[in-house]
């Protein structure tokens, strides 16, 4: 950020416009996919009685990607609102990710450094905290 | 009660949620657990589940419209 040299690769003001960007495309696209898939459910189950009361966790094929995609092929509602919580998840790694890139770009090795930490912590987090 | 109306009477408040939670900068979270745990009886496992995605959805909306 303090290089004058290289600052016509990526100014502060265009990172952040394109940040921004990224985050309001994925939010914007969790959400359709979650209304999608929430008018899917309700045409189907919306005259049932809820019985969110009990807990009863989720059922095995919306805890994996793969079943969550499955269920998508299948044209299940509880799928594709799975799908979207996934992309809207996903939506501040991709912003951590597009830093880094941007941050290596403009040679700012501090700043890739820190992002890294951070994407690392993220993934780390993401897996289940096992590894 | 239907889910469908359910869903209706949840997606006011939430909205209401979303307003408040952005004004105060607390995220939707603080609205939305009382309101479905008290309100609507549901488990508190369910409501905490819906506060983080709301939380991960009013913050990434606050800091794209304040450009990071």
């Amino acid at each position: 950020m303090t290089k004058p040299a290289v600052k016509h690769l990526w100014t502060d003001e265009q990172l952040d416009q394109l940040l921004g960007n990224l985050l309001r495309a994925g939010v914007v696209t969790a959400a359709a996919i979650v209304v999608a898939g929430a008018a899917v459910y309700l045409v189907r189950h919306g005259l049932q009685i809820p019985a969110y009361h009990v807990f009863r966790g989720e059922p095995s094929d919306l805890r994996s990607v793969r079943g969550i995609l499955a269920d998508v092929f299948s044209e299940r509602g509880r799928g594709l609102i799975q799908l979207g919580l996934l992309v809207l998840i996903a939506t501040p790694i991709a912003r951590v990710v597009l830093s880094v890139a941007v941050f290596a770009v403009r040679r700012d090795g501090r700043y890739v450094v820190f992002t890294l930490i951070v994407l690392l912590v993220l993934v780390y987090s993401l897996l289940g905290g096992q590894v | 009660m239907t889910i469908l109306l359910f869903s209706l009477l949840l997606w006011l408040g939430s909205l209401g949620a979303g307003l408040l939670g952005a004004l105060t900068g607390l995220g939707g979270g603080i609205v939305i657990v009382p309101l479905l745990t008290l309100v609507f009886g549901v488990d508190i496992r369910y409501a905490i589940g819906a506060s983080l995605v709301s939380v991960i959805a009013t913050s990434s909306d606050r800091s794209s419209a304040r450009g990071c």
